[in-house]
């Protein structure tokens, strides 16, 4: 209890409840521009925070990427293009709303669906997350290793059909983690002769050259530099009371849909709001009304992905494995504000776990007034063509990248990493499981290399571990999936 | 961003492209592990420091010849975010444009400092991209990095280059 009333006044101070409003809106609007999202949202507010405190400075990121994932779903209703592709299934009930005339009611259903979406998931972050931590306080190096393992290869099983390209980018991830000196023995890798590179490479020039600057390069590519057009007026109507009591099944089964698969690493909010979209098409009783503009159709696919938002941060908190590209942000700054994630969070930092959860709800209850007062606002907004946004996406990676350390290098390592960053997505590599592989290398490493220590140097001792053969069995039912569901199909039709 | 981005593929000649160079790279920098002149592993215990990044650089390299091995005996299409024009002129145009642009900030940062180097670069950015409202587009390059030098250097007292105008003012 006096853990909670610390936590509550810390929350309370005016700096962290000033970062609260600031992520919230920021968060908010950036996830409203289409091409930004999540990921370029966090990554270009990470340096901003340096010189903050370190509460202030994670409650104004996890604001961040609350608020940006409800920000995707303003510009699905208004303009048919999903500010961040969780919001992609928005677009499915939402714009043909807007097409008859009823944005208001379209961000009415979005906004109220996303804050209880997102207020469910908390409440399911902060009774899991904790107890999934008591059990992995069980976990050694060797467990730890196969947890690695299997969370990387599940992400990259999910990277929308393209496992082996995702375990590439995976392994590039881990592989740019081993750049500079090794923390066991102190010896330079992989700097071939130049200095600045035995301090090693860091996260933020990688993730603001791998999410913002090759998005700048892609819009440069693309040209789709042109005006928006809004059809319509647009305003703000919240539905009534008992509309929402009409249509809780859909609201409860979504925020569960999406929790659950918040949880999962690297599935996402993508895949949430999509199964959420069809579950709700099956059990609607207005069914045979989705895609026409049914508030079912948006709540379903909104409640769902803001639910993710809580749900994948039970790993990322719990176990410090992040689930997706905002989680590995997430994880970054927390490390650089330092806060390590993991079992030991909740024992050795309770009122910051804490202050992170009331922070959390009070976000998504930010998020109601923000969407009611800011319709105005977000059509002004959304009518900047990405011509004069990118070059201040630019301004701003350029920026985040040198105040890391004060160093060119920063920058140009931002840079190649958009170039790359760009060529990889061309070429249907997921961006993602690069972040977070870079994340989870130096644990990767420090897994392997302790399992090795202990067992002698004998590897295949690791399975004499439990855990690391479930792990490891998991991995290779995830890697194998396809062969079996195939075989599973065949054997349907055969009989 | 399209709707059906899932459905989006292209042919596998991309992915036998890819795998030849990720591969080949790969196997360069794991054959240069094996140097002595830039890994100097004298003691035997230290020669763990390369285990890791051999085992990744396997790995990349074992994947490279699944994807390259697949591309060849699979006729299916390979999924990706976005459809390229490849042989589009005017796209390779603006692309070498703004990546010309980011380098010549990157290059004028220190030289001239940020103040100076950052307007120009907003302004034909910009202009490659395809914008045309002059007035606006002067407002924001001028605006928009004198905002971010008063949040980053004097709020958050980050240090950003100051270059040598701002130094001979005497003011940074």
């Amino acid at each position: 209890m006096a853990s909670l009333l610390e936590s509550l006044s810390a929350l309370l101070s005016w700096q962290t409840l000033i970062s609260l409003i600031l992520g919230t809106v920021i968060g908010t609007f950036v996830g409203a521009m289409p091409g930004l999202g999540t990921v370029v949202a966090l990554a270009m507010m990470l340096p901003l925070t340096f010189a903050i405190d370190s509460g202030p400075a994670i409650v104004l990121l996890l604001s961040v990427y609350v608020s940006s994932v409800y920000g995707g779903s303003v510009s699905a209703i208004l303009i048919n293009v999903p500010g961040t592709p969780q919001s992609a299934a928005t677009v499915l009930d939402g714009y043909p709303m807007t097409k008859a005339g009823r944005a208001d009611l379209a961000l009415g259903w979005a906004t109220g669906a996303s804050v209880f979406g997102g207020i469910f998931s908390v409440l399911i972050l902060i009774v899991a997350a904790p107890t999934l931590a008591l059990v992995a306080v069980n976990f050694g190096s060797i467990e730890i290793l196969a947890l690695i393992i299997f969370s990387m290869t599940t992400i990259a099983w999910v990277s929308k059909g393209n496992t082996i390209k995702g375990l590439m980018a995976a392994c590039l991830g881990l592989f740019l983690s081993t750049i500079g000196q090794d923390t066991f023995t102190g010896t330079s890798r992989f700097d071939y002769g130049y200095f600045p590179l035995t301090a090693g490479l860091h996260v933020i020039p990688i993730l603001v050259g791998v999410f913002a600057l090759s998005e700048v390069f892609h819009q440069s590519f693309s040209g789709s530099g042109g005006k928006v057009q809004i059809a319509g007026k647009v305003g703000f109507t919240f539905p009534p009371i008992r509309d929402w009591l009409n249509r809780k099944k859909q609201l409860l089964r979504a925020s569960a849909i999406g929790s659950f698969i918040g949880v999962l690493p690297g599935v996402g909010a993508v895949t949430a709001a999509f199964v959420s979209y069809a579950d709700g098409k099956r059990s609607s009783p207005n069914s045979d009304k989705f895609g026409t503009g049914e508030p079912d159709g948006v709540i379903a696919s909104e409640a769902s992905n803001n639910a993710v938002t809580g749900g994948a941060l039970v790993p990322t908190l719990a176990l410090g494995i992040p689930g997706d590209g905002g989680t590995a942000v997430l994880i970054g700054a927390l490390i650089i504000h330092g806060v390590t994630p993991g079992v030991r969070l909740y024992i050795d930092e309770p009122v910051l776990v804490n202050m992170m959860f009331m922070a959390l709800l009070f976000a998504n209850l930010l998020i109601l007034v923000i969407g009611a007062f800011s319709a105005q606002i977000f059509t002004r907004i959304l009518k900047l063509p990405a011509s004069i946004l990118m070059p201040i996406v630019m301004m701003l990676s350029i920026i985040g990248s040198f105040t890391v350390r004060g160093s060119m290098l920063d920058v140009v390592v931002a840079i190649i990493a958009g170039f790359v960053g760009l060529l990889l997505r061309y070429t249907g590599f997921p961006l993602a499981p690069i972040v977070i592989g870079y994340v989870l290398g130096q644990p990767f490493e420090e897994g392997l290399r302790r399992g090795l220590l202990l067992t002698r140097g004998e590897p295949w001792r690791f399975f004499e571990s439990p855990i690391f053969c479930l792990f490891i069995a998991l991995t290779f039912l995830v890697l194998t999936s396809n062969y079996w569901t195939k075989l599973i199909l065949k054997k349907d039709k055969l009989s | 961003m399209a709707m059906d981005e899932d459905m989006l593929s292209v042919d596998r000649t991309v992915d036998r492209i890819v795998s030849v160079v990720v591969g080949t790279l790969a196997l360069g920098v794991f054959l240069s592990t094996f140097n002595s002149s830039w890994f100097p592993i004298d003691d035997p215990d230290e020669a763990v420091t390369v285990l890791v990044p051999r085992v990744i650089l396997i790995c990349l390299i074992g994947l490279s010849v699944i994807l390259f091995v697949r591309s060849i005996i699979s006729d299916a299409k390979t999924p990706v975010a976005e459809i390229v024009h490849w042989r589009d002129r005017a796209s390779w145009s603006r692309l070498l444009k703004a990546l010309g642009v980011v380098l010549a900030v990157c290059l004028l940062l220190r030289p001239l400092g940020f103040l100076v180097a950052m307007p120009p670069a907003i302004v034909i950015l910009a202009l490659v991209m395809g914008y045309r409202s002059w007035r606006s587009l002067i407002a924001v390059a001028v605006l928009a990095p004198a905002i971010a030098w008063y949040l980053i250097v004097d709020v958050a007292e980050l240090s950003l280059p100051p270059g040598p105008i701002l130094q001979m003012l005497g003011l940074y």
